[in-house]
């Protein structure tokens, strides 16, 4: 399975590289969306894929029995997906505003504009 | 604690601004003074076993897993370089406290003027490589300041921006040489170094070493082609030049390669380029100083001679010119300082430079004339003062020289007929002949009492040269590596270097009377000018800016996604490098494949696909959502439940940020041509195949135990929490949750100016 979401991550990459590469500010915003979240996911693979053992120390015991999952790139994807969605915020603000003061999201245009 | 002494001069310089405010003008340079002197006081009860031969020693762990300690290493050489400069720093700082009186930033001057001893101090004294370099640079970055004092004019900033650069750049090329060393030596220590000096030059590093830390002496004490930044630095106040660059800064490369001689010195590799440049540099400052009529000129350029002449001499290396040339560095920093301090004082008097127009001033400033006169007759080299001893020694370390003799001793007379002639118009023509018109003002006796100082210690020393010879015996032991006797006399009976000095004496004496200064033109050969090492480099310098501007035009500043695909194509190339290396690894079926599983990864593909393709906001929202919650499931599958129900929180508020936002947004329009989707699709698809692949490496490769085993084990006993993913955010890595907070916030700050400057529009 390492293998198929390894492909799957790539393929979400591409597209979001592709999107940033666009003209369009609205479509830069969506290649980061798309970005970020490949980015998780490789995070995500590099801890090794477990399934179906969270990180949780069953009541009684001091330690996570074997098998379990790394749950240390979880934590910083968990910071990623809450940060990303900050980042977010501001840039569709930042697109309205484009959108509105500008009247073009054509980011060869916005250039130069003061 | 000599090495306490450093703290407390960094203390008192970063004083000097408040001492100006609340002392009176005058005061300030007694204040600064404070700091040489006591550095003098402290050397005192170490003198005596250092001149026996046993260095003073003082360790401080600084960085021990680095091996980086701040050791102070005193020898002999050093000994004799830390009087020189604090004995100089003691009468330069007095005289300086009187020369700015006038000036409005003395505070500031006497900052950077401290902060500079004390790097030149711990420049000599450092027993560790790492901390040697510190000093160094630090001794190049004072002096920019102090060079581009008169910051006003684009003259004085630019040579500080010369001498930067060029000093800069030697200190670079002697951090690459010093960390091979270190190296090739197994420490960075000097009294460890100083022993393996056969295993340094055995080694293969040994000609790399040595040519960069060359290049870091040979710029830093400005010899050809690197000269031409020292008659530039005459921009800096006077007291400055007298300090930094006669006595001392300039010194530091001299200093360096005495230092390391033990080490790296004895081979051709070392002895040809110190003497060829030293030689070269030394007829060229001595030819060139008597047709320069400013007095700071005319002694920059003999300063260039001088320099070389140490280089040349301690490229010679054999035991009669390691003496020579600490004799001549001591009584070149003692008569140097005394005629730049005169000629700052001929300044200050009569507010000109120009020994064309200065004459007949023996009456209105006889005590300056007595010290003008001994400091030129030091550096003429007459008896009894001690550039008689000095130019004695360097005869006599040429006649005995086994390299290149028949060139050497032709070169050295003939630079020293030159130093005659420099030495006559920078301290005794100002007051010969008949007063022109120009008038003299009265000056406070400190600036004649200053000057007199050093050249009255010449005068002691050339009487009584048993004063100097210790110190010269042990530093000449500690240069040459092995100690050997050193008699200093100031006769030596009728020896071949007594006619030799005597017929240079006579062929200055005619040059002096041919008067060369009548041969200047002021416009003479503007096409030789523009061939000047200095208008080289600035072309040079130009140049390179202009390159700079080009390729930095290339690589940026036309659109994002240019910017973009130039930082991918370089992401993916070294990346490229990088994986190719390790060769794509077999891929164990860690786990089973999954149908439930590969229909969630092919929700998030055709999530993506819909999004590319969108030609609106909304649909683009949509299809967004639907990745994210795929994303979700997979957490979910493998046991990030956390992940999971944050990923859906925030899917579910983006969506409803996008509705709310962005629901007005007008349909996507085309703006690329097919040309350029066409190649935008090409570095994506590049792209995500080696994410693909990094991965598949990645899968296989465990190169330490994971960190969250530790956080497994500690949760329960030491974080009392059972959910590991919460205590390690909460907990054990706090701070980035804290981080992250802060990140939202200037996120939220952010969005409410957007919002607010639209209202206000």
């Amino acid at each position: 399975m390492e293998a198929f979401w390894a492909v799957i991550t790539g393929l979400l990459f591409s597209a979001g590289i592709f999107l940033m590469l666009r003209r369009h500010l609205a479509k830069l915003i969506l290649g980061l969306i798309l970005l970020s979240n490949a980015a998780n996911l490789v995070i995500f693979s590099s801890g090794g894929l477990v399934k179906g053992h969270p990180s949780i120390i069953p009541p009684g015991e001091a330690t996570l029995p074997t098998p379990h999952g790394d749950s240390l790139p979880q934590v910083l994807i968990l910071t990623a997906i809450v940060i990303s969605f900050g980042v977010l915020g501001y840039f569709l603000t930042l697109l309205r505003s484009a959108h509105k003061t500008a009247g073009t999201e054509d980011l060869e245009q916005l250039r130069g504009l003061k | 604690m000599l090495l306490l002494l450093s703290v407390v001069g960094f203390g008192l310089a970063a004083s000097m601004p408040l001492g100006a405010r609340f002392l009176p003008r005058r005061g300030l340079g007694y204040l600064a003074a404070i700091f040489p002197a006591a550095v003098l006081a402290a050397t005192i009860p170490v003198t005596g076993s250092v001149l026996q031969g046993v260095p003073y020693v003082e360790h401080f762990a600084w960085a021990p897993s680095l091996d980086l300690s701040l050791s102070l290493y005193l020898d002999g050489l050093s000994l004799l370089f830390v009087w020189l400069i604090s004995g100089i720093a003691l009468v330069v700082f007095t005289y300086a406290g009187i020369y700015m009186a006038g000036s409005q930033y003395a505070g500031r001057f006497f900052t950077y003027l401290v902060l500079f001893t004390v790097s030149m101090l711990g420049l000599v004294t450092a027993g560790n490589l790492v901390s040697l370099f510190v000093f160094w640079e630090l001794t190049s970055i004072t002096s920019y300041l102090l060079i581009g004092f008169k910051a006003h004019s684009a003259e004085s900033r630019a040579a500080a921006l010369r001498a930067l650069l060029v000093t800069g750049g030697g200190g670079l090329a002697l951090l690459a040489g010093i960390l091979l060393l270190g190296s090739a030596g197994g420490s960075m220590e000097l009294s460890v170094l100083l022993e393996r000096g056969d295993i340094i030059q055995a080694h293969g590093s040994y000609v790399a070493i040595t040519i960069l830390v060359l290049l870091g002496a040979l710029t830093k004490s400005a010899q050809a082609p690197f000269h031409f930044w020292l008659p530039g630095a005459m921009a800096a106040p006077t007291p400055v030049s007298a300090f930094l660059h006669s006595a001392t800064m300039v010194k530091a490369g001299v200093y360096l390669v005495a230092r390391l001689n033990p080490v790296l010195g004895g081979t051709d590799w070392w002895t040809l380029p110190l003497v060829t440049i030293g030689a070269f540099t030394m007829i060229m400052g001595a030819l060139r100083a008597p047709f320069k009529y400013d007095l700071k000129q005319i002694l920059a350029y003999s300063t260039l001679s001088v320099l070389g002449m140490l280089m040349m001499l301690l490229g010679l290396g054999h035991d009669k010119a390691v003496k020579a040339a600490l004799v001549v560095l001591a009584a070149h920093g003692l008569y140097k300082a005394s005629l730049f301090l005169t000629a700052g004082t001929l300044d200050t008097a009569t507010g000109s430079r120009d020994v064309r127009e200065l004459a007949g001033l023996r009456g209105p400033l006889r005590p300056l004339f007595i010290t003008g006169l001994l400091g030129a007759v030091s550096m003429i080299g007459i008896p009894p003062l001690a550039g008689f001893l000095a130019k004695e020694t360097l005869l006599e370390a040429v006649l005995s020289a086994q390299f290149a003799q028949a060139v050497l001793l032709p070169v050295t007379a003939v630079a020293g007929v030159g130093l005659i002639v420099a030495a006559w118009s920078a301290g005794v023509k100002p007051f010969l002949g008949t007063p022109g018109s120009m008038d003299c003002r009265p000056i406070s006796p400190v600036l004649w009492a200053a000057p007199l100082v050093p050249a009255v210690f010449g005068l002691v020393l050339g009487v009584f040269p048993s004063l100097l010879g210790p110190l010269v015996q042990t530093a000449a032991g500690n240069v040459a590596g092995t100690p050997f006797e050193i008699k200093l006399a100031l006769w030596h009976g009728f020896t071949p270097a007594l006619f030799l000095s005597a017929a240079m004496l006579a062929a200055g004496v005619l040059s002096v009377a041919a008067n060369p200064l009548r041969f200047v033109r002021e416009d003479a050969l503007p096409y030789l000018r523009s061939l000047h090492a200095s208008s080289l480099f600035d072309s040079g310098f130009n140049l390179a800016m202009k390159l700079a501007k080009r390729t930095a035009g290339l690589l940026d500043g036309r659109s994002l996604s240019y910017g973009l695909s130039i930082i991918l194509l370089a992401f993916l190339m070294l990346g490229g490098i990088a994986l190719s290396r390790t060769g794509l690894l077999p891929v164990p079926q860690l786990t089973r494949f999954d149908w439930s599983e590969a229909g969630i990864g092919l929700l998030i593909v055709a999530g993506a696909l819909v999004v590319l393709f969108a030609r609106s906001m909304l649909v683009a929202a949509a299809a967004l959502g639907a990745v994210g919650f795929g994303i979700a499931m997979l957490f979910f599958f493998y046991g990030a439940i956390d992940l999971a129900i944050t990923q859906i929180l925030v899917e579910t508020l983006m969506v409803l940020l996008f509705v709310l936002v962005v629901y007005a947004f007008p349909q996507f329009k085309r703006l690329s041509s097919g040309a350029h989707i066409a190649r935008d699709a090409l570095i994506a698809g590049a792209l995500g195949l080696f994410i693909t692949m990094m991965i598949w490496i990645a899968g296989v490769v465990q190169i330490q135990e994971p960190i969250s085993e530790f956080h497994a084990r500690a949760s329960v006993p030491e974080a009392y929490g059972r959910n590991i993913v919460n205590v390690t955010l909460v907990d054990f890595r706090a701070l980035d949750t804290f981080g992250e907070i802060i990140v939202l916030m200037i996120a939220a700050l952010g969005v409410t100016a957007l919002m607010k400057k639209r209202k206000a529009a």
